[in-house]
């Protein structure tokens, strides 16, 4: 396994083809990565949620994706057709996205839309599935799965459904894990239960994670590599622990200006001056 | 209640159907102070603040401006006071509408003169160029969204802002340059605020108090020099400040 990286990424650029001309979204991201937790961190439209799912192949319809090389597990994403793309999300690759409301269907229970990913996943008898849900429904700190099961996306809080879209994602035992966000709904108290039990389904099933957050501090106390994007390129990779001594003017800058109880009250906080130099 | 109080709040309950979203809370806020009211999503802070604007029924209690108590709908002399600037400026300005006329429509409902000059002169303090009154919405980022959302509260040259999390749709770098126009706003117009926020590092670089919410439920007042010290009394006040120190496993063993 340590021969050959999970993730390979060599030149992606996404590009968006409008009436008024093409917008480069992301502008040839490059990195590797094997099973460990790797934080890309930017702003709004850094291109960081693109990179993540132009690996599931899950951009936008009027999106055109290249890359000199894009491939997870030695399986080539461009080449792949819909079918084996199918055949790689959620029994591969699993993605956790930011808002749980939105991705859990409003008229299904919750055990039956886990279950569903597990059938899909691996054939399994529906009595069978129904035991790993409940299974799983523990493994994400769920205390009555049988409850949970039975409920509707609307009869749960926002950090017990960001569990269930959890549940859903490692049921089907993936590879790598791509999680958009996954905190920045929730309350901090809940955040940081959801971040500790992510943590413990990695460590226990030895998933690689991406993790794509604005949140560089958070990013950076969770992750193992950062990866700063600054629009649609990478500007920066270290190491997470490295953080404090980020040597690009970005990162630096973006550090800087958060609101921190270190900093006395009433002074003004020091804003990011761009430089043009970054986007190229 | 404190006779020098500009807002207070005295045993307010706000209940929607049989919730009861605010629950007994008071707080008095003196004139120029900064006052944050912290707490997780459902704590009642923010429909505390929209039942100080009217738009939250108010089952028992009172709310003080100035020594007065407010009844009823509030009018217009309440609006030249108190204005507010809402979370997510998106949601919060007309999308067919210029930014010209959106700021032009309080003037005149405020019968106040010099109506051009004025949208011109608020436009140009919030860091904007003129050209920008004649954009739409749509042609603004989130940050510039947000300035012109406080443009529109500042026109009316208001003794109060209610800040309903003004900065957490925006990016960490557009949220310091907003927080800094706010801050230079205050000092500059003797303004008072009140602000609420989920995050103690936003409450402790613009606030002098501030309370913990919960459930509806003042949990507990601090000063920020106790929020700095990390001086809270309550268990919950101590939990929510230790979880806004970010994640570190090994703090995290009795939560998880």
């Amino acid at each position: 396994m340590q021969d050959s990286p999970l993730v390979e990424i060599e030149d992606l650029r996404v590009t968006f083809k409008e009436r008024s001309g093409s917008f480069d979204a992301v502008r040839g991201v490059s990195f590797s990565m094997g099973r460990e937790k790797l934080g890309i961190v930017g702003e709004s439209g850094s291109g960081k949620s693109l990179t993540g799912k132009a690996l599931l192949g899950l951009v936008p319809g009027n999106a055109v994706v290249t890359a000199k090389k894009l491939a997870f597990d030695g399986h080539d994403i461009l080449a792949a057709t819909p079918r084996e793309m199918r055949k790689l999300r959620g029994r591969r690759i699993g993605l956790v996205m930011q808002d749980p409301k939105y991705c859990l269907n409003p008229v299904k229970t919750v055990g039956y839309q886990i279950a569903e990913s597990c059938k899909l996943a691996s054939r399994v008898s529906s009595a069978d599935a129904k035991v790993r849900v409940l299974e799983t429904l523990r493994a994400v700190q769920i205390n009555d799965p049988e409850r949970v099961a039975r409920a509707y996306p609307h009869e749960l809080s926002g950090g017990m459904a960001q569990r269930v879209m959890m549940a859903m994602m490692v049921i089907g035992e993936p590879d790598l894990l791509i999680a958009d966000e996954p905190t920045s709904a929730l309350d901090v108290t809940v955040q940081l239960e959801v971040l500790a039990l992510l943590d413990r389904l990695i460590a226990a099933r030895g998933m690689g994670l991406i993790f794509i957050s604005h949140d560089l501090r958070l990013v950076s106390q969770f992750c193992d590599r950062i990866v700063v994007m600054y629009a649609g390129r990478i500007v920066e990779t270290l190491p997470a622990k490295d953080l404090s001594q980020a040597t690009h003017a970005y990162t630096r800058g973006l550090l800087n200006c958060l609101p921190s109880l270190d900093r006395a009250a009433g002074t003004r906080l020091p804003t990011l001056q761009r430089e043009a130099g970054w986007r190229t | 209640m404190n006779k020098g109080s500009l807002l207070s709040l005295d045993r307010l309950v706000v209940t929607y159907g049989a919730v009861r979203a605010v629950r007994d809370l008071s707080f008095a806020i003196s004139p120029g102070e900064c006052f944050g009211l912290v707490g997780e999503s459902g704590s009642g802070k923010s429909t505390a603040l929209r039942a100080i604007a009217g738009l939250a029924p108010i089952a028992s209690g009172n709310v003080m401006l100035a020594g007065q108590t407010l009844m009823g709908p509030r009018d217009l002399h309440f609006h030249r006071r108190v204005q507010m600037v809402f979370q997510d400026p998106y949601g919060s300005l007309h999308p067919r509408q210029t930014i010209e006329r959106q700021l032009m429509e309080p003037l005149r409902i405020q019968r106040f003169p010099d109506r051009p000059d004025r949208v011109r002169g608020v436009i140009r303090r919030v860091g904007l160029p003129e050209s920008f009154l004649y954009r739409y919405p749509h042609q603004l980022s989130g940050g510039q969204r947000q300035r012109v959302a406080i443009a529109r509260a500042l026109l009316m040259e208001p003794d109060v802002l209610l800040l309903d999390e003004p900065t957490s749709a925006l990016d960490v770098s557009v949220q310091a340059e907003i927080l800094n126009l706010l801050m230079d706003l205050r000092e500059e117009r003797v303004l008072t605020y009140l602000l609420v926020s989920h995050d103690f590092g936003v409450i402790g670089t613009m606030c002098d108090r501030l309370l913990v919410m919960r459930h509806g439920l003042a949990v507990e007042e601090m000063s920020n020099a106790d929020l700095r010290a990390g001086r809270a009394t309550s268990a919950y006040a101590r939990q929510l400040l230790e979880a806004s120190r970010g994640y570190h496993p090994e703090a995290l063993a009795d939560v998880g």
